[in-house]
């Protein structure tokens, strides 16, 4: 009870002292500045010539650093890649630069999940005098070595050799063994597409700005401007079907019915080069009968699509010749998806043999080769031949077309088997097969049975998280790596920073378990020497190509008249199929698996913000799309009782998975799909951990014939919807 | 000589009016350099972000404080309070139709009040839909990521309508309390509780006859027990 | 002087998000802070679906919204036709994100400010593009003066007819397959900070100044009339 009575005076004069403190008292706490963009002396600031290694092109960039941190990446205006130019993967590099959860040291597995730093020597002792033992006891053949290609590549191989292994294994089967193959056989390489001057184009599964190649958006992006018609063949409204003039929905599986009719058509109908046919092939007469019976209509009832619209892309593709291209792809139906995808590719290579447009403008195009030194002299003596064949048989009478291109997906039936001979040791380099081959459960399965699994990788992957020992790789800003060649140019990486951490380039980690390994006399030189010896016959250094990144230098510009092939020109007809089982001329064959009426075809593919399995953790990459997502037909999904946001689980013979759905009219009610590269089942990557699903954790292990890649979409699945 | 007094607000309704009062003039004063340039220049970035944090802060106490203490304070009269204002009878028009000239201090008849006066009902009225407004508003401000955002949208200048408003509102009711001769007497209701009789029988006659009648009613009850 | 603006191709745009992020790296971005966002359309029913992108960024408007009602003066408008932020002088209230009728604008949880597309003005200073134009692969996007008429971007309006999104620098060549309607409309002021702004604020501080005089009137008028009864 206030006994007191405040005085008028004294309420007013304490109110406004209060007031006044109020008002003003901010200026008597001391606080600290907020966000100061502070000024940056310009000195500090460099701008460094490099190359992009957020995805497998390559791309030339400049890489401005301020008081060593990178901080903005922008194209190589001189690259003939880049143009100057980047993706989103590319921009965002600093954020793997600068990843918290990337790899800080060399650590040793002490458990499931459980690691432990230890010490490089330590590491390389220890993993040397492993791979000794094991070779003693096994022979050399036993380690496997298992990369996704890179500019490291020649020194993994040689490594290899000085080990006596002839494992050296690349990811094509997940990629595009199939093509390779096929267009080895009949063109004598891989040819690309002149993109810039293309007048008709057609893409079968191949999405050019979702699995994104910079210079070839660039170059699309310019014809369509300038009146290019562009047709998207591919069972869902992928990223290029949205870009693309013309979607067609195909039944997956079955692109190669429709290519044959196209082949059929302008055959028929004598829209094909006559004279390119006469000149610069063998075979014509062969392929003619051997498409006799693939009619439009024939094709129609098998792909869904009528047979009139194939008969005018047939007439429309021969009219806007030579300047008209056929996609030779890269990982879709003519890569590494189904059963037929290497009848898939010949089809293509002869389709577009037809069109007349190898050397042609806006047709294929080899590149031109650059003439570089042999650095073998300073690389140590000759390695003596390998011993024994190949663990997968690539290149075996079995499989006489897949020389290097290798099968990794059989690698967990080979180590469970020990066939042809025990696998006990594996390397694996900058890839993350768990993920990115086929069936993760059998892969890992079969780490765990390996005696030596050695990961070297910039992040702790799904592969790396069942190895033995991790070697922590620096990122593609903190290394230099042998020289590149891009047509007539060739570009340096180097670093840009400091190495991060503790951590290293490939070439020192390969050095350093050779030397551990008793392998030392193989890797007495430096990788600047490397490349000088590369660069010598250009009569440029390392040196001086750092000073500007790319260099234009002489180079041999492709002679179309005489190609790779016993008869120098394109084999439209090809023996060398026969002896591997297949057809003389490309035949219909259908895909492996049908889906019942209950059942789905799993489809995948990729995305234009993520690469592979490798971007999922990156900040500003996963902040676009930090999951995937089940691509399904309405009619189908409502079936199911499934709405965009449920959660669902789709299982296969091999795994099962949950994920979200999007229900969608852009894909065919027949597939559903998910886009590859999420799912990561690593904890220590915290903004990809469980995010979306894995979709290799579904695709059973398969082999195609020929080219023994696998078939990633001769996946059957149910769909229902999960809790 | 010690005047008699009569007791008008108990500790409850005291504390409750400060409570709300002190809170709001502090709200009042913070949120206003965010409406007035010139304030908001004279105190800066890092002022207005000190601003913005006390402002913050005092939401609290502003929304839950006074309702809680006259709630379970002082419930009946609460309940009392709240009737009044919505009684409304002819004296009490007939007070607001005289009131400016009392409020300029020119000679005017008012007629006889109970507890509050008609002023004093309007301002209570105002006061509770007013502070309802400026509490949801300012809520939707502060929950803003959770709220639809044409819901936010609308909010800001509703908000700012309020506290203009209200604003004028304390200035008349700070002044009426303190400074007008006829109803600073006024105050001392708000800080001891008590207010002298004469003040209660002049200018708030019928609830200072209701008093008495009360306490000779209680005098005589005693009386027989 | 300068009036920048920037056209945007989207028979072009692949819809990459290559713009997004070369953004956010040249500022520094919180990775759920965008400027530029990419949005993508289906249409149809299968077997004929279509699709396009459209990107959306700040507009600078011709008479900025969210310039009005920040209480700093920390948004304005530049000479040039840039609408900038000072950072440092930013409180955080937010006020300009709910003004802006694009919804171009983004709360930094951790500087507790707000930001946008700022045109990379110190890059245009310096006689470089915006790092979104500079970046793009489809060579979709063009900045440069819009009263010179033989800049590249004033000779590029005119060639591919791009549509003006009125009151705004941004033009746009609409997507081949969609409706006009997934653009960004016309400038409007939104109506919560018209009534704000043009009524509210005068009204509620007329009534405030009202009040403040009657009580001085009152204040005067008792103190003439005698010292009034203290009691």
């Amino acid at each position: 009870m206030l006994e007191q009575r405040i005085s008028r005076r004294t309420f007013l004069k304490g109110s406004l002292v209060a007031g006044a403190l109020a008002t003003f008292g901010g200026m008597l706490v001391p606080r600290e500045q907020a966000g100061a963009a502070g000024a940056v002396a310009p000195e500090t600031s460099r701008t460094v010539p490099t190359i992009c290694e957020m995805c497998g092109v390559k791309c030339g960039i400049l890489a401005h650093v301020r008081e060593d941190r990178v901080w903005r990446l922008t194209g190589n205006p001189s690259d003939p890649q880049s143009s100057g130019r980047l993706c989103a993967r590319g921009n965002a590099g600093i954020k793997t630069l600068y990843d918290p959860d990337r790899l800080k040291g060399p650590m040793k597995r002490v458990g499931e999940g459980k690691f432990q730093p230890i010490s490089w020597e330590q590491a390389f002792k220890e993993i040397g005098a492993k791979l000794q033992e094991l070779k003693g006891r096994y022979g050399p053949q036993t380690l496997v070595w298992l990369a996704h290609p890179e500019l490291i590549s020649p020194l993994e191989k040689h490594f290899m050799a000085a080990f006596g292994s002839p494992n050296y294994t690349g990811h094509g089967p997940t990629c595009y063994s199939s093509r390779n193959v096929a267009f080895e056989q009949m063109y004598g390489g891989v040819p690309g597409v002149d993109y810039r001057n293309v007048r008709y184009y057609v893409a079968f599964g191949r999405n050019l700005t979702g699995g994104i190649k910079n210079p070839d958006i660039q170059k699309i992006v310019a014809a369509k401007a300038e009146g290019a018609h562009l047709v998207a063949v591919d069972p869902r409204l992928s990223d290029f079907a949205f870009y693309a003039d013309e979607w067609l929905p195909i039944r997956p599986g079955t692109d190669l019915a429709m290519i044959l009719a196209l082949i059929n058509v302008i055959i028929n109908e004598n829209l094909y080069d006559a004279s390119f046919i006469a000149e610069r092939t063998v075979g014509f007469e062969e392929l003619k009968a051997g498409v006799a019976a693939y009619t439009p209509e024939w094709a129609a009832k098998i792909t869904g699509i009528d047979a009139a619209t194939i008969g005018r892309i047939a007439r429309e593709l021969a009219a806007a010749k030579p300047a008209a291209a056929v996609d030779p792809g890269w990982h879709a139906v003519t890569g590494s998806q189904y059963y037929n995808s290497v009848q898939t590719a010949r089809a293509v290579a002869a389709l577009n043999a037809l069109l007349g447009n190898l050397g042609a403008k806006g047709g294929l195009a080899f590149p031109s080769r650059i003439k570089l030194g042999d650095p073998s002299s300073i690389m140590g003596p000759k390695p003596p031949a390998a011993a024994g064949p190949r663990w997968d048989g690539a290149g075996s009478e079995k499989w006489p077309l897949n020389k290097a291109h290798g099968m990794i997906q059989v690698f967990p039936e080979r180590v469970k088997k020990d066939k042809p001979y025990p696998i006990k040791a594996v390397v694996i380099q900058h890839l993350n097969p768990v993920r990115s081959s086929t069936d993760s459960g059998a892969f890992i399965e079969a780490l765990k049975q390996l005696e030596l699994v050695v990961a070297i990788d910039i992040q702790m992957n799904d592969t790396a998280y069942y190895a033995h020992y991790v070697l922590p790789e620096a990122t593609y800003l903190e290394r230099y790596d042998p020289l590149m060649t891009a047509g007539n140019k060739v570009v340096l990486r180097q670093p840009a920073v400091e190495p991060l951490f503790d951590t290293r380039g490939a070439e020192e980690i390969i050095a350093g378990l050779a030397k551990a390994a008793g392998l030392s006399e193989y890797f007495n030189f430096t990788l600047e020497q490397y490349n000088d010896a590369l660069l010598a016959p250009l009569g440029l250094t390392q040196a001086q190509l750092a000073r500007v990144g790319v260099a234009e230098v002489e180079a041999q510009k492709p002679d179309y008249t005489k190609l790779k092939t016993p008869s120098g020109k394109i084999e439209l007809a090809c023996q060398a199929f026969v002896k591997a089982g297949s057809t003389l001329t490309p035949a219909w064959e259908p895909p492996l698996v049908e889906p019942g009426v209950d059942e789905f075809r799993f489809i995948q593919g990729h995305v234009p913000m993520h690469t592979h399995t490798s971007t999922d953790n990156n900040a500003y990459l996963h902040a676009i799309m930090p999951e995937n997502e089940l691509w399904i037909h309405p009619g189908r999904a409502g079936k199911l009782g499934i709405k965009t946001g449920d959660l669902v689980e789709v299982t296969s013979r091999v795994g099962k998975v949950k994920v979200k759905a999007r229900v969608t009219e852009g894909i065919h009610p027949e597939a559903v799909f998910l886009a590859h590269g999420f799912g990561c089942g690593v904890p220590l990557r915290k903004l990809a951990y469980n995010k979306g699903a894995n979709d290799s954790a579904l695709i059973p292990i398969i082999t195609a014939p020929v080219s023994g890649a696998a078939a990633q979409c001769e996946t059957l699945v149910t769909v229902r919807k999960a809790g | 000589m010690t005047e008699e007094r009569v007791e008008r607000f108990n500790l409850a309704e005291r504390l409750g009016h400060w409570s709300h009062g002190i809170s709001f003039v502090v709200l009042l004063l913070t949120g206003s350099a965010l409406v007035f340039r010139g304030y908001a220049s004279l105190i800066g970035p890092e002022g207005l972000r000190l601003f913005r944090s006390i402002h913050h802060v005092m939401a609290y106490p502003f929304t839950f404080l006074t309702v809680i203490i006259l709630l379970f304070g002082t419930p009946r009269s609460t309940w009392q309070w709240l009737k009044e204002c919505l009684t409304w009878g002819q004296d009490d028009f007939r007070f607001i139709a005289a009131f400016p000239r009392e409020f300029f201090g020119l000679k005017v008849q008012l007629p006889e009040q109970g507890k509050f006066n008609a002023g004093e009902k309007l301002n209570s009225l105002l006061t509770i839909t007013g502070s309802i407004l400026m509490a949801a508003t300012g809520w939707i401000l502060l929950l803003r990521d959770s709220v639809a955002p044409a819901l936010v949208a609308w909010a800001l200048p509703l908000h700012s309508a309020g506290a203009l408003v209200m604003g004028g509102v304390i200035l008349g009711h700070i002044y009426l309390a303190l400074g007008h001769p006829n109803s600073r007497e006024s105050i001392n209701g708000m800080l001891s509780g008590k207010v002298a009789a004469r003040f209660a029988r002049e200018h708030h006659g019928r609830w200072y006859r209701e008093l008495k009648a009360g306490e000779d009613l209680r005098k005589e009850q005693q009386k027989i027990a | 002087m300068a009036k920048f603006g920037m056209l945007v191709d989207l028979t072009r745009c692949v819809g990459c998000h290559g713009c997004t992020v070369a953004c956010q790296a040249r500022w520094d971005l919180l990775p759920q802070v965008q400027f530029t966002k990419v949005h993508r359309y289906e249409m149809g029913t299968f077997p004929k679906v279509k699709g396009g992108v459209v990107t959306t960024q700040c507009m600078h408007c011709d008479d900025p919204p969210c310039a009005r009602v920040c209480p700093t003066g920390a948004t304005r408008k530049r000479a040039d036709g840039i609408v900038v932020v000072h950072e440092q002088e930013c409180i955080g209230c937010r006020y300009c994100q709910s003004a802006c009728p694009y919804d171009a604008r983004s709360f930094n949880p951790e500087r507790n400010i707000v930001q946008k597309c700022y045109f990379c003005y110190d890059f245009v200073e310096n006689g470089q593009k915006p790092a979104c134009v500079d970046t793009c692969m489809a060579a979709a996007r063009i900045f440069g003066d819009l009263e010179d008429k033989g800049s590249e971007l004033s000779r590029a309006i005119t060639a591919k007819k791009a549509v003006q999104i009125k009151g705004t620098s941004i033009f746009y060549v609409p997507p081949r397959n969609l409706d006009t309607s997934v653009l960004p409309p016309d400038f409007q002021e939104p109506g919560a900070v018209r009534i704000w702004q043009d009524i509210v604020h005068p009204g509620g501080k007329t009534i405030m100044g009202l009040a403040a005089g009657a009580v001085i009137a009152g204040l005067v008028i008792n103190n003439i009339k005698g010292g009034g009864n203290n009691d």
